[in-house]
């Protein structure tokens, strides 16, 4: 309930982040990544919390995906476009921290607003067309 | 007459190039209390096909060369000083590997004189009194020789590697790492860890560079630089032969295997290796035939089993589900027992077929698309793929059409190496301090109890500790016990491994489903 609260709040604050920035708003932080459980058929999406604000971790291809078990630096700018992962999305380089930080271990269940996502056209398969 | 000459001659036992090798069935009492030993300088001839019996059916090897006359062949006659030759640790009813049952057999039936145990690797250390049982232990109850590996690690050229971690002997069971004249104090330092053999066979799917494997910065296979050279021809190669990746040609492994588990006093011939390496390369195994499902390969049977389709699949193929599947389809056996019994024509046995048939096809379908999170890998879910890291098995870890293997980036910690995820009170523990500047392990930080470094005694890599490369999952049915360190003593424990690692919850059904699955391959 608080995790839904929560999220529903961050996501109206990243619509008026968004909505709002005439300029690139600049971002550096370190912070736990947490994963986001997208359900049984996906990869998991992750995400980072910084003043109570939710940030996209999803990734551009040079960038390895965020680990549980570090935490990540964060040095991107707010990006102009939908919210990725439940979170701002953002621009930038999100570097993982090589040291050894256990308590970057949250994995968040999927909600059903995850779930009724739509999955990518390649994985809509049916038994039959496999 | 050679001593050798004189066994060989005693005991010939051709088999003919058509004749299957035990083909008809055996019962599983007659396939425990038969013996399949192939000696040393043991004269067989392999034709096209040969048929072993197993604990589910029958291994069926077949050879692509021309047939094979195993009397003077090098990879068959006992040339090392201890009596062995390669055949000694890889024989063709256990799928080119050695299974335990094998090897207690060979115990029983030598009272423990066979060269296959002899003391260098076929006992916990030499130094122990080798007639006693006790001191082969890890050989007669896990299937495990002794490696020995210099440390500090040595590359490839003879110079040392500075490796990137201390080591200290927490426990040493086998009394071999501190042993005055094997252990990492002695004048020739060394660690020894217990490893299984792996099949030799199926080579072109370990051989070969791997094609479809998305450009990554991290993959060793993207960035060529990372992967090493053939010394004979210059080219690069894949790192998939060993568990360690530390020789990555047939040539190499077997002139090492020659120095080392033969105790050869003289370097093989450049004849000799050619004739090992075009025997290795010439030979698949699969199993053929299962008790309960039938025929393995054939009309009716999915495209994937058997070694028929070994023989003519494609290399190095990345299986990404639902799109190209690892092991083919499975869909013609999805047909229950009831819907033999709906068609009117199923006897009991029948039945019972189709029931086995439908439980593998679904063992299948659960490899392939059954989703866990994979999580806390080494060398794994750090290499850009994220931790954690939402796959099937088929399209995590064992991602080779065909063969099973990852294909890239192929080393992992999956747990089985290092604390916490496995605790053995038989193997030696060591306490691993990576230096401050090195790059850590990813999960495991900078100290690290392991029970065998694997990679890392090679590259000297605080990183690597623990991590050791996929194996083939092909001919599962002859060889057990499984994992690197013989882990799993059944395809059911193995299963149990996996559940209980990543968690998986795996329902009853589903677990018998998956090792009968794995009994077919």
């Amino acid at each position: 309930m608080r995790r839904s609260a929560q999220l529903a709040a961050s996501l109206a604050l990243s619509a008026l982040a968004v909505s709002s920035q005439a300029q690139a708003q600049s971002l550096s932080f370190l912070a736990c990544p947490v994963a986001q459980d997208l359900g049984p058929q996906r990869d998991l999406c992750f995400f980072a919390m910084r003043d109570g604000m939710r940030y996209g971790l999803s990734s551009p291809q040079d960038w390895g995906n965020p680990q549980l078990g570090h935490k990540v630096l964060v040095e991107a700018e707010v990006a102009d476009r939908p919210n990725e992962c439940g979170g701002i999305a953002i621009d930038g380089r999100v570097s993982v921290m090589p040291e050894l930080s256990p308590e970057c271990d949250e994995i968040v269940p999927a909600t059903p607003e995850f779930l009724a996502e739509e999955l990518p056209a390649r994985l809509r398969l049916s038994d039959a067309d496999r | 007459m050679s001593n050798s000459r004189m066994r060989r001659a005693s005991s010939l036992a051709f088999v003919g190039a058509s004749v299957l090798f035990a083909a008809t069935a055996l019962s599983q009492t007659e396939y425990a209390s038969e013996s399949h030993w192939w000696g040393p300088g043991q004269q067989f001839e392999i034709g096209e096909t040969l048929e072993f019996p197993n604990e589910f059916g029958r291994l069926r090897l077949i050879n692509t060369g021309d047939p094979i006359d195993t009397a003077g062949h090098p990879f068959f006659e006992p040339i090392g000083a201890n009596g062995r030759a390669c055949v000694t640790c890889h024989q063709p009813a256990d799928a080119m590997s050695l299974s335990v049952h094998t090897i207690r057999a060979q115990w029983a039936a030598t009272n423990g004189a066979d060269p296959l145990f002899a003391a260098i690797d076929g006992s916990n250390c030499p130094s122990l009194p080798q007639g006693d049982p006790k001191s082969h232990s890890l050989l007669l109850d896990k299937g495990l020789f002794r490696i020995p590996r210099p440390w500090p690690p040595k590359a490839a050229d003879g110079s040392e590697i500075e490796p990137e971690f201390t080591l200290e002997v927490v426990s040493d069971p086998t009394r071999c790492n501190l042993d005055p004249v094997y252990g990492m104090y002695s004048d020739n330092p060394a660690i020894s860890v217990y490893r299984r053999p792996r099949p030799v066979a199926n080579m072109k799917y370990l051989l070969t560079l791997p094609n479809g494997v998305t450009p990554h910065e991290y993959f060793m296979y993207n960035d060529k630089s990372l992967l090493p050279k053939d010394p004979d021809t210059g080219e690069f190669v894949s790192v998939q032969l060993m568990s360690d990746g530390r020789l990555p040609t047939l040539r190499g492994q077997a002139g090492d295997a020659g120095a080392t588990h033969l105790e050869m006093l003289s370097r093989l011939s450049d004849e000799e290796l050619e004739q090992i390496e075009a025997f290795e390369r010439s030979i698949y195994v699969a199993q053929g035939f299962s008790h309960e499902a039938g025929e393995l390969s054939g009309p009716g049977t999915p495209p994937g089993l058997g070694p028929e389709a070994m023989r003519d699949g494609a290399p190095g193929e990345l299986g990404n589900n639902p799109v190209n599947r690892v092991f083919g389809a499975f869909g013609m056996w999805l047909r229950g027992e009831n819907d033999s019994a709906k068609d009117g024509a199923a006897t009991e046995e029948e039945g019972r077929r189709a029931a086995f048939q439908a439980s593998v096809a679904r063992g299948a379908n659960v490899f392939f698309d059954r989703r866990f999170l994979i999580k806390d890998v080494g060398v794994y879910n750090d290499k850009g793929l994220g931790n954690p890291f939402n796959r099937s098995c088929a399209s995590g870890c064992h991602n080779t059409v065909l063969a099973g293997m990852d294909l890239a980036p192929g080393f992992m910690d999956l747990g089985l190496n290092n604390w916490p995820w496995n605790k053995r009170d038989d193997l030696p523990l060591f306490k691993a301090v990576c230096r401050d500047d090195a790059v850590p392990q990813s999960y495991l930080g900078r100290v690290i109890y392991t029970h065998d470094p694997g990679r890392a005694l090679v590259t000297g890599k605080c990183s690597d500790i623990g991590a050791s490369m996929t194996q083939q999952m092909r001919g599962l049915a002859a060889r057990a016990p499984y994992f690197m360190g013989g882990e799993a003593d059944t395809l059911r424990e193995m299963v149990d491994f996996y559940d209980r690692r990543f968690n998986i919850r795996y329902t009853e059904q589903e677990k018998q489903d998956l090792v009968n699955f794995m009994s077919v391959l």
